[in-house]
């Protein structure tokens, strides 16, 4: 089973180097793979990332070798937006329960008098009202988990609709795409995969075939991701922003990930784009991820995944179902 | 509303220390005005035979005496249930044994700026200037490029600055926005910055800005047809020969302010349909239908183009931001236009501030109303 590591943004203050020292003993001359496809037309710009590294960056262009799919078969590509415009559509319509869902829970607490700063402590109320809310609350909250679980399964059920219908694996334009990157990645001692935009990444991840060739590489190929490449990995594909200029800035589940990184929401850039310390706001959110963990992956961030259990490093922090964030710890 | 609590300026008054070292004392470390929950203290300190505080809050008698401490040069009033998020431009109009005087205020330090000189600025509690119109060192800072294009419509050479994003790329396509008094826009309303911020942010995409400025305003921009023509004929097709921009009206936006609002708005009905998207902030929408309008005669033109559209609306676009202060003499005008635009199927938003007919009040609105006309990735993207 491979390591799959999750990194912290590697913009400001890049770990990327040092981390594949630590997991790996690659000599100098053994390359290593490089997905930028979340970068879109920009793809081809990786120089930020290449000079942080002493190995040879093989890029595996999957944005680029996508695009050429397309051209080589329309049919495909009219089938794909199809089925891009059908998941945006139930995104639309999810979005819109949700945030009747969450404006429910969030007034469940708002008029038992909770503030900010008391939110879950009830102190105003008697033991027996402070239950009863509490009861409340978590009923409206398993009702937004309800939502969010039924919306992946919704999102999940019209990829496999277009499984069925194009057999994208059985198409000749696919077929020598993917032999072609499994070739590339084959001699690579690991995968780096960088942010971007998450669905674009992940719809080229399952296009190749990436976790397969990760998961059934003949050595363990590790590999490390960061920002939308981290959530990439993870089960599910949270996008998150407490002060959005437009909307309420309630997380959306947006896809089901690759799931090689399992039990965690991966929330990068956490402390620009969440309200970490409006205890409210993280409860929430800790409390509908559940059980899975919702992990802070700020700069110097650092998850490890190493097939049965995580392992904490850098400054990784965890957001708590009693609204706080305290560093995360395995140990 | 009965107010409890005794003022700083009542406590001062009534104190045995009304003199003029108490009143260094009373000044001293406080920046004016005083604001005590929606209770507005404005002071001026002063040999006077009379003072005035003139405001732009259009609700209110604009010249509002100050009343002299008895004993001393200090003189105030109190302008009581300003709402939260408040934000009121005023001078001091001081009378002399030389004259009268229109003064800032000498003991604030929050000034504003306009192409006309500058005011004082009143907040009330909760109002706070917009961070995303800060510079932020770590957003790339888009150019500005300047340009002349000779009009024909105009029969003059006209100075275009364009502004185009960080790291843009001659094979990208970007959206395109016009902007009337483009450099009044950078200037007093920290357009390039919001620009820069907003782009980084992910909250718009790169955009490219064309800005315009007239060269009489009031003519120009009163619904004038030549402005259709210089925008759509002369503007649009020079923009889209010499740089990237996508060329379909929904990724087309105009904009103003004032009577820059009313040009946007006439040039997109003078082609319908070739602008997606328009942002009409504190528009000059006068009209007569149903009585007259005492704004002069530099409002006729205005006045015909509004009328005409109040009894024929025109789906002249898709989307309308449209953004009005209720301190404003035009809220009545603005708030009367948002039905009929609406009327035509267009999708309209339309936001009230508390303030007034003025360029920070058109800055603070920019996020809202180009995220909505231009929404950014960023729910998706995480780099």
């Amino acid at each position: 089973m491979s390591q799959i590591i999750l990194l912290g943004p590697q913009d400001e203050q890049p770990t990327l180097a040092q981390t594949l020292a630590d997991v790996s003993e690659l000599s100098p001359d053994t390359p290593v793979a490089l997905i930028t496809a979340g970068r879109e037309s920009r793809e081809a710009e990786d120089e930020d990332i290449v000079s942080l590294l002493d190995h040879p960056v093989r890029n595996l262009s999957l944005f680029a070798r996508g695009e050429k799919i397309f051209r080589d078969d329309p049919d495909l590509f009219a089938g794909l937006r199809l089925r891009h415009d059908h998941s945006r559509q139930l995104q639309a319509l999810y979005r819109r329960r949700l945030d009747h869902a969450m404006d429910g829970a969030c007034e469940v607490l708002e008029t038992s008098g909770h503030d900010k700063d008391e939110w879950l402590v009830l102190e105003r109320l008697s033991e027996r009202s402070a239950h009863m809310v509490k009861e409340v609350f978590e009923e409206a909250m398993a009702a937004v988990r309800e939502l969010d679980h039924n919306h992946l399964l919704r999102l999940d059920a019209l990829r496999d609709e277009f499984a069925d219908e194009w057999k994208p694996d059985e198409r000749e334009a696919v077929i020598e795409a993917k032999q072609q990157v499994a070739h590339e990645l084959s001699d690579c001692g690991a995968l780096l995969v960088a942010g971007g935009h998450v669905v674009v990444l992940l719809n080229r991840l399952r296009l190749f075939g990436l976790a397969q060739l990760v998961t059934e590489a003949e050595s363990p190929l590790p590999v490390l991701a960061w920002s939308a490449g981290a959530m990439a990995f993870t089960t599910r594909v949270v996008a998150f922003h407490d002060r959005p200029p437009q909307g309420r800035g309630h997380a959306e589940v947006l896809e089901s990930g690759l799931g090689l990184a399992p039990d965690v929401v991966a929330l990068p850039h956490a402390s620009q784009r969440l309200l970490l310390d409006d205890e409210m706001r993280v409860s929430i959110l800790a409390r509908r991820m559940k059980p899975a963990l919702c992990l802070a992956l700020d700069n110097d961030a650092r998850a490890d995944w190493d097939g049965q259990r995580w392992r904490s490093g850098g400054q990784t922090q965890r957001l708590n179902i009693d609204g706080t964030v305290t560093e995360w710890s395995t140990s | 509303m009965e107010h409890l609590v005794t003022l700083a300026i009542e406590a001062f008054t009534t104190s045995d220390t009304v003199n003029p070292a108490g009143v260094d004392e009373f000044l001293n470390g406080r920046s004016m005005p005083l604001v005590e929950g929606d209770r507005l203290t404005f002071v001026w300190r002063g040999e006077a035979k009379a003072v005035q505080l003139m405001h732009w809050i259009f609700s209110l008698p604009s010249e509002v005496p100050l009343e002299r401490i008895e004993n001393t040069d200090l003189w105030y009033t109190v302008v009581t249930q300003l709402p939260r998020a408040s934000r009121v431009e005023y001078k001091f109009l001081v009378e002399t044994d030389a004259g009268r005087q229109l003064l800032r205020d000498p003991l604030n330090p929050q000034l504003a700026h306009d192409p006309f000189g500058a005011n004082s600025v009143a907040t009330s509690a909760g109002y706070e200037d917009p961070e995303w119109s800060d510079p932020d060192p770590a957003a790339k800072k888009g150019k500005l490029e300047r340009t002349k294009l000779h009009s024909e419509a105009y029969g003059d050479d006209r100075q275009i600055t364009v502004y185009l994003p960080a790291a843009h790329r001659e094979f990208g396509r970007y959206p395109l926005l016009v902007a009337h008094d483009g450099s009044d826009y950078v200037r007093f309303s920290q357009l390039k910055v919001v620009l820069d911020n907003l782009i980084h942010r992910l909250e718009i995409p790169p955009i490219v800005v064309a800005m315009t400025d007239p060269k009489d305003r009031l003519v120009e921009y009163a619904g004038d047809p030549r402005q259709a023509i210089h925008i759509a004929e002369e503007l649009l097709p020079a923009l889209e020969r010499r740089y990237p921009i996508v060329q379909r009206p929904d990724a087309r936006a105009l904009m103003g302010a004032s009577f820059g609002a009313v040009a946007a708005l006439s040039t997109a009905c003078r082609r319908p349909g070739l602008f997606g998207k328009l942002l009409l902030q504190s528009g000059s929408f006068a009209f007569t239908d149903i009585g007259p309008s005492n704004r002069g005669e530099v409002f006729a033109p205005v006045v015909d183009f509004i009328n005409d559209f109040r009894r024929e609306p025109v789906r002249c676009s898709e989307q309308v931001f449209v953004s009005c202060g209720v301190f404003e003499s035009l809220i009545y005008e603005n708030r009367s236009l948002v039905p009929v635009l609406q009327s035509t199927g267009m999708s309209v938003r339309y936001v009230e501030s508390h303030d007034g007919h003025n360029w920070e009040n058109w800055r603070d609105r920019l996020r809202e109303g180009l995220s909505w006309l231009f929404p950014g990735p960023l729910w998706l993207v995480y780099d």
